[in-house]
């Protein structure tokens, strides 16, 4: 989907049997590009943020910037609850280029990964996003 | 300010080499970018507390198990990871020394029972290295490698706890030379960059940068820019905080749920003793390879 993320809270909270800190962001859904949505506005949950006087970050997940229209690959996790599929490899902030057309950029926050040359990162990135539907489209094709 | 503290460091730099030379290293700071601008879309953050470890040294910990689906034993781990550390410990800072930082392993010889990430704020901690056999819990996110998580004060940036998921689930993370697929002395150099506070850097050449491809080994061998990075966070003549090397709130080899249901209540306690005493028989094995190359620091030109 492309949307933008809004305001969030962060708390304490267990995932995958572990205690840590994580953010709720509401994220307004402007377009729907594969799946079905849920509404017009989803919460998404990354792990990290910071509560009282204590901050957690964790190298490679998605960072969700208030106002930063994205391109999201969101999907429940094991409690059911929306995360970003891969972490930062599923978010892509829309950026314009030099003639004011939107392009995906891979996120500030990629992790380390395999990027071998038909990864989503590797496709993904740097396209506008007429193409990005277009390879979405496909992809999700059966 | 960072970001002229570098350009500074880099002029100087400069000087001495009569080369220009660029730093592309960041330093994960206390700047949260979901509530502020932390600084450019790309890019380091210019703003928060850049994050450091407040004592000389610190303690980690290895699950006992090792990785058995990946037929990683715990002790062909625990030397793993000690190397990727050293490599760090052991840099050769651009004005002399080595970074202000040292390491220390508890339970040396066993590990730990703990195989989850976690930072108790009324148990012991480890400062866990875990293999996720298993499964790899984190939805879409099989072709990640490893996950460091850091807990902080973001008041002033102390770390107060680190710890290292590998994701042995899915990737075929092997050690040594031969038929390397993904190479765990690769992952776990650029994940103890983390460990010590570093962001990802710019610079495509760099460990801290965040990209692997499987065969390779490059990322063993800090560049130039890594070596900056660390010697930013921990000069050679920092004067730390503390000696004190135990995790926050003391060591303890189970995690915090099992540490309550040894009969201790969930209110704040004094630190258990077996962390304590695990590093000091660590000090005493001198017999132990993987203790004598923890001890066996150069000499520096001034200890915090």
């Amino acid at each position: 989907m492309v949307g933008v993320p809004d305001s969030g809270f962060s708390r304490w909270e267990m995932v995958a049997g572990s205690k840590r800190i994580v953010t709720y962001t509401r994220v307004r859904v402007e377009e729907t590009l594969a799946g079905t949505p849920s509404g017009a506005e989803l919460l998404v949950r990354t792990m990290g943020g910071q509560v009282g006087k204590i901050g957690q970050v964790v190298h490679g997940e998605a960072v969700l910037r208030p106002g930063e229209r994205s391109v999201l690959f969101v999907r429940p996790g094991e409690d059911g609850r929306l995360a970003i599929s891969g972490m930062a490899q599923g978010h892509y902030p829309l950026r314009a280029d030099e003639k004011g057309a939107l392009r995906l950029a891979a996120s500030p926050a990629l992790a380390r990964l395999v990027q071998p040359a038909g990864s989503a990162v590797a496709r993904l990135s740097g396209q506008t996003l007429s193409v990005c539907q277009r390879l979405i489209s496909e992809a999700a094709r059966p | 300010m960072r970001r002229a503290q570098r350009v500074g460091a880099s002029a100087a730099l400069a000087l001495v080499c009569s080369s220009a030379f660029a730093f592309g290293y960041c330093r994960t700071t206390t700047c949260d970018p979901r509530k502020e601008s932390c600084g450019p879309p790309r890019g380091c953050p210019t703003r928060g507390i850049p994050l450091f470890w407040p004592s000389q040294c610190v303690t980690f910990s290895v699950q006992e198990d090792g990785s058995r689906k990946r037929d990683i034993p715990y002790v062909n781990a625990r030397d793993t990871i000690v190397e990727g550390f050293l490599s760090w410990r052991d840099a050769s800072c651009p004005g002399g020394g080595t970074p202000s930082i040292d390491i220390r392993i508890a339970n040396g010889d066993d590990g730990v029972s703990c195989a989850r990430q976690e930072y108790n704020q009324d148990a012991g901690n480890a400062n866990i290295w875990m293999f996720l056999d298993r499964r790899w819990p984190y939805a879409g996110s099989d072709e990640t490698l490893a996950l460091t998580t850091i807990t902080f004060n973001v008041e002033n940036g102390e770390i107060y706890d680190a710890d290292v998921e590998i994701n042995s689930f899915d990737k075929n993370l092997t050690i040594g030379n031969d038929n390397i697929g993904s190479d765990l002395l690769s992952v776990v150099t650029h994940e103890a960059g983390h460990f010590f506070g570093l962001a990802h850097s710019e610079m495509s050449e760099a460990t801290m940068f965040p990209s692997y491809n499987p065969g390779e080994t490059k990322l063993r061998t800090l560049t130039a820019d890594d070596v900056s990075g660390i010697c930013d966070i921990y000069p050679p003549e920092r004067v730390a905080r503390t000696d004190s090397c135990v995790p926050r709130h003391g060591f303890s080899r189970e995690c915090g749920s099992a540490q309550d249901e040894d009969g201790c209540s969930t209110s704040p306690r004094p630190a258990r003793t077996s962390g304590v005493a695990g590093l000091s028989a660590l000090s005493a094995l001198a017999a132990s390879a993987i203790a004598l190359r923890l001890r066996s620091r150069r000499r520096r030109p001034r200890r915090a």
